[in-house]
């Protein structure tokens, strides 16, 4: 058995520029960066197949089916607790505290400098990249579907119309509550550690922002 | 007489952060906000707001510092 001595093995992490909250949206930004994630869930497998499989060529009841599976499958998604993903990099996404971190294991020699700090840091900042365009990807092909149905372009048959809207409520459902989550994780946090500092701390609704006031006297 | 320490943190909409800080100075508050939010974000991308470059502002005005996550919608 090689022997270990001399050496410690360490974890690098790395916030991401914007929280990291969704499945789906993970899954889209590390395809885009020909990334892969080592034993993805088969619903996200799945859902991604859905996706791509929805054309407007398809049949309308076929579409309709695809559309209501894609739902489900947005909602079975939501459901998934994943604390870890591992990728073909090296990186894994953790978990922690309402939304993924970006870290990876080094073994260094104790009082050596680190040696993944750099490569964490180019990887986060192209994984953001990619998150922020699929992100808005996403949301932009949602809200021209919502558009051509309100203004009548798509022309769509009642039933069809309905598989759509279902379809898009449950993504925005998902996206919501991961959001919703990250915000009261976020707040208990504050609330608990600025109490636990000694700061007497004042609460306030901005419009949709969570204001906190922290106030204390050395 | 002393100068009281106020943390201001928003949490927005879609659960990014930004944070204020006066009457701590530079150094120790980031600290501070380090113990407050560390666990949540990288403190250490913070944007510093000029004064915290400042000594002389520190320790008159109080120093501060923003925090701020990218991506905020402000």
């Amino acid at each position: 058995m090689p022997c270990n001595r001399g050496y410690i093995t360490n974890w690098n992490w790395t916030e991401a520029q914007r929280p990291i909250i969704d499945l789906r949206t993970v899954y889209l930004a590390l395809k885009k960066l020909g990334i892969m994630w080592n034993e993805a869930p088969q619903s996200l497998n799945n859902w991604h197949e859905a996706r791509n499989s929805l054309t407007s060529s398809q049949k309308v009841a076929q579409r309709i089916i695809s559309l209501s599976r894609l739902a489900n499958l947005v909602n079975e998604i939501q459901t998934l607790n994943i604390p870890q993903i591992t990728l073909s990099n090296g990186m894994i996404l953790s978990w922690r505290n309402g939304s993924y971190s970006i870290g990876k294991q080094e073994r260094i020699r104790s009082g050596q400098q680190t040696q993944t700090g750099a490569e964490i840091s180019q990887f986060v900042t192209n994984f953001d990249a990619a998150y922020a365009s699929i992100e808005i990807e996403m949301q932009n092909e949602l809200d021209n579907i919502l558009e051509d149905i309100e203004s009548g372009k798509s022309q769509l048959a009642a039933e069809e119309i309905e598989a759509h809207r279902a379809r898009i409520d449950s993504e925005k459902n998902a996206l919501n509550k991961s959001r919703q989550q990250l915000r009261e994780t976020r707040m208990k946090h504050v609330e608990t550690v600025g109490e636990t500092l000694g700061y007497a701390i004042r609460k306030q609704r901005i419009g949709k922002k969570i204001k906190y006031v922290l106030v204390r006297n050395p | 007489m002393c100068n009281v320490e106020t943390i201001e943190i928003i949490i927005n909409e879609d659960g990014t952060m930004t944070s204020d800080a006066t009457g701590i100075a530079g150094e120790i508050c980031e600290e501070e906000l380090q113990k407050i939010l560390g666990a949540l974000t990288d403190v250490n991308n913070a944007v510093l707001r000029t004064e915290y470059h400042e000594p002389s502002a520190g320790i008159k005005a109080g120093s501060a510092k923003t925090h701020q996550q990218a991506g905020a919608g402000d």
